[in-house]
């Protein structure tokens, strides 16, 4: 009697949220939405799960009467066991979407587009638990380094330091990795593997200058010697995460946001230093890198679009980066202002406005990948007493690159790169350049971030 | 018995001689034809419930692909899917009238982009593709007053999706001629030639498909012959048909355009006739799987028939209105036929539904039957 009463109450069941048992366990039914494509289907995937959840839902209910009873006269032992097993998960699993369901092919029926939808209890399995591993504060890493004999030093400190600023090289890109992938709030957008690997090559390259502050121990493992007098050493390093983190980050923050000075035509002016401000980059007269802006309006017979380029120069005009416009955004009716219309569309529209924030990040990364901005120091001539070793001088201080040399009336100017702030350049400046300058040279005197000056 | 073998053999014996003396006649598979500058005409469909046993024959063109390989995203359909339809860019060139002579300023001074306008118009109603308007005017128009009424950061968010690429270019170019005797009272005869070319803008080709052939429209197709009479005294108009004022012979050639192009869309419509495939056949109902979404037309006439190894089997005819994704339709008249009765009766007991060797399709036989006047 019991069986009986079990096998209608289900059978009633079934029949109403259309949810066949098959001999296996599994729940079958199915469902149809309205459309085609995959809107269509997954609405339909969607019925059909709540069908599901539904039929579990009330087949609860009849648990205590005679669920068991009648599961047993239709489905094998084993099946039964585990649908009793996993109706829980099942439920949860289907609410959450997280339970493997099987679909046939979509059949199309009228307007309605239908599929059958399954669910195995056999399939279901525990879900995955992630492993998230708590960062420690160094990180040791085993490098293999080469050095050959030169500048005085022997080919073992060479490969040492070699090796060295391998190891902070690998760990700026574990950081930086991890910086990508845990928040998107960087100070600079890593969008891609090719952009992330180029800023982890760049900033250990400008970091590995320091790399005994970093690496706070190592040992030798191996070494070996090689062709040409030349050492290779294996070695394991411990880099402290912190101090470098913290130099990485004012790197990264000094690549985005120097002084921009901005040189174009209203209203684009006025809409580029807007949008400069916006985007946290300071805007100033006295700056060493230039926005060069151009617009111009292109007739399209009754309409009107608009052509903008940027460019980012330094003071010496060297072209880091250059931007333009996709004209072919908004075309507007001719009128009065429709250059000012179609300047604000363009840099309110987000992918336009996203490749100039692009080209500009571009361009600043290019300044730090060339060691830095391009400052010059002016020196009166006639206090120089060996002009002929100013080049030479200025190239032993650090973070000093592509030194040139040359008159200006009574002046010698010397431009150069540097990678730090100009107070500093100051410092290292007057220090070196007291042995090759007379005693009367004033003190140095910075006039803005591009020069340096000397009475 | 021995007789008829004889008489048999002689009569066989006759034959062959006569065969041998016979000179062999040189055979000819093609006959003359005279070339006709005649006014083009419609060719329309003709009502499913005019047909006839022998009306319902195979129409050219149709096609049995079927929807299993649509994404049903009509920006991100896959090729072999029949729902893709070509993207186009649509061109009405008119070729430059050039010389003088009796009213020919005035015909040179025709404006055809409105013409061109007309023409997307029309032919994306009939959704045999997907067409990029050039009606830059409107557009930069609506962009305004979007900018207008919405703000900048709407309008820019609206102004990051990008026009259609066109897949070919459908140019129709033209050809205007005039004619008048010369006389003091006289007619103007005014003739537009158009013909279609798909081009690939890339490879430069010109398709063959779809092949609209030329149109021939003249000007006594859409005015009476009396109406472009008009009197010249000493080679100046003087009364009757404005042949020297622009206006008037525009409202001729636009009528004339017109025309062409209500001729080019019926063409166009028998060239790529739309196919659904039957779901299945309930009494004599049909349920399509595809309507609009695959250029269905409303009170299409088509031509039920089964496909299986490669043979086309007509069944009947319907009548179909097609609906958003889908199509329903009656047949008229089955075909007199044992697989079409097979079907009948089965259908005639529930849901016929073919099964998955044999399939049903359906095709449209061209411009439906009251296209012309409710459309044009």
């Amino acid at each position: 009697m019991i069986k009986k009463i079990g096998i209608l109450a289900l059978c009633s069941l079934s029949a109403q949220a259309q949810v066949e048992v098959l001999a296996d366990g599994t729940l079958q039914t199915e469902a149809c939405a309205y459309g085609r494509g995959s809107l269509a289907i997954s609405g339909a995937k969607a019925q059909a799960g709540a069908e599901l959840i539904s039929f579990i839902k009330g087949n609860k209910s009849l648990t205590t009467q005679s669920t068991q009873q009648h599961l047993t006269t239709n489905l094998s032992d084993d099946a039964t066991t585990l649908y009793e097993q996993q109706r829980t998960v099942m439920l949860e699993g289907l609410n959450a979407g997280a339970v493997p369901l099987n679909y046939s092919a979509p059949t199309l029926n009228g307007n309605d587009t239908c599929m059958t939808v399954s669910l195995n209890p056999l399939n279901l399995g525990e879900p995955a638990e992630q492993n998230w591993q708590n960062t420690t504060q160094n990180i040791s890493v085993t490098v293999i380094g080469q050095g050959w004999d030169k500048k005085g030093n022997t080919a073992l400190t060479n490969a040492e330091q070699d090796a060295l600023q391998r190891a902070v090289s690998q760990v700026v890109g574990v950081w930086l990795t991890q910086q990508h992938t845990q928040s998107s709030s960087t100070s600079l957008n890593i969008t891609d593997g090719n952009e992330s690997s180029s800023m982890q090559e760049l900033i250990g390259q400008q970091l590995s200058s320091h790399s005994e502050g970093l690496v706070k121990e190592w040992q030798t493992l191996k070494t070996k010697e090689l062709a040409n007098g030349g050492v290779e050493i294996t070695i394991m390093a411990v880099v402290e995460k912190a101090p470098l983190i913290q130099q990485a980050s004012q790197l990264l923050s000094m690549i985005g946001s120097p002084r921009v000075h901005v040189i174009a035509p209203e209203p684009l002016k006025t809409e580029l230093k807007t949008w400069l401000n916006e985007q946290g980059i300071e805007v100033g007269a006295a700056a060493s890198l230039v926005l060069y802006g151009k617009s111009d309006l292109v007739k399209r017979n009754n309409n009107r679009q608009l052509r903008l380029t940027v460019d980012v120069r330094d003071l010496a005009g060297n072209i880091y980066g250059k931007w333009h416009n996709d004209s072919s955004l908004m075309a507007l009716p001719n009128d009065a202002h429709v250059e000012t219309d179609l300047m604000a569309v363009h840099l309110a529209s987000e992918s336009q406005s996203a490749a100039l924030h692009q080209a500009l990040k571009g361009a600043f990364t290019k300044v730090v990948a060339r060691g830095g901005l391009v400052r010059e120091v002016l020196l009166p001539s006639k206090k120089l007493t060996q002009p002929e070793k100013l080049h030479a001088v200025l190239s032993t201080l650090g973070g000093v690159s592509d030194v040139s040399i040359h008159k200006q009336h009574d002046y010698t100017v010397a431009s150069l790169r540097y990678k730090g702030d100009t107070g500093e350049l100051a410092d290292a400046v007057e220090q070196v350049l007291t042995t090759i300058t007379a005693n009367t040279l004033s003190k140095i005197t910075v006039e803005d971030d591009f020069t340096l000056r000397y009475q | 018995m021995k007789v008829i073998k004889a008489l048999a053999l002689t009569t066989l014996t006759m034959a062959l001689v006569a065969g041998c003396n016979s000179t062999p006649k040189r055979g000819s598979s093609t006959q003359q034809g005279n070339v006709s500058n005649n006014a083009s005409n419609t060719v329309i469909a003709k009502s499913a419930y005019v047909f006839n046993d022998a009306d319902i024959a195979m129409p050219a063109y149709f096609d049995t692909q079927g929807l299993e390989r649509c994404s049903f995203d009509v920006n991100n359909e896959t090729d072999s899917c029949p729902l893709k339809k070509p993207i186009v860019r649509m061109y009405f060139d008119l070729a430059g009238v050039s010389g003088s002579g009796i009213g020919v300023d005035a015909m040179r001074e025709f404006d055809n982009q409105n013409l061109l306008l007309m023409l997307e118009n029309q032919f994306a109603g009939i959704n045999r593709f997907r067409i990029v308007t050039r009606d830059d005017d409107a557009i930069s128009k609506e962009q305004q007053l979007i900018l207008q009424q919405q703000g900048v950061v709407t309008a820019a968010k609206r102004a990051e999706v990008k026009a259609l690429i066109p897949d070919f270019v459908v140019k129709i170019d033209s050809l205007r001629t005039l004619k008048t005797e010369g006389s003091i009272t006289d007619w103007a005869d005014y003739t537009l030639e158009l013909t279609t070319g798909v081009i690939n803008p890339q490879t430069r080709e010109k398709l063959s498909h779809p092949n609209l052939g030329k149109i021939r429209v003249k000007s006594e197709d859409v005015r009476d012959r009396s109406e472009l009479k008009f009197t010249t005294v000493s080679g100046r108009y003087a009364a009757g048909f404005h042949f020297d004022q622009s206006a008037h012979v525009n409202a001729v050639l636009s009528d004339m355009g017109s025309r062409g192009i209500d001729i080019l869309l019926t063409r166009m419509l028998s060239e790529m006739p739309a196919t659904a495939q039957v779901l299945g056949i309930k009494g004599n109902k049909l349920s399509l799987d595809r309507g609009q979404n695959a250029g269905v037309l409303p009170n299409e006439t088509m031509i039920i028939f089964s496909y299986e190894a490669g043979f086309v089997e007509p069944l009947g005819v319907a009548n179909v209105n097609p609906s958003r994704n889908s199509a329903n339709g009656e047949i008229i008249r089955w075909k007199d036929s044992n697989v079409a009765t097979d079907i009948k009766n089965k259908a005639e007991n529930g849901i016929y539904r073919p099964a998955s060797g044999a399939k049903i399709f359906a095709v449209s036989v061209g411009t439906p039957a009251d296209f012309l006047e409710n459309r044009t």
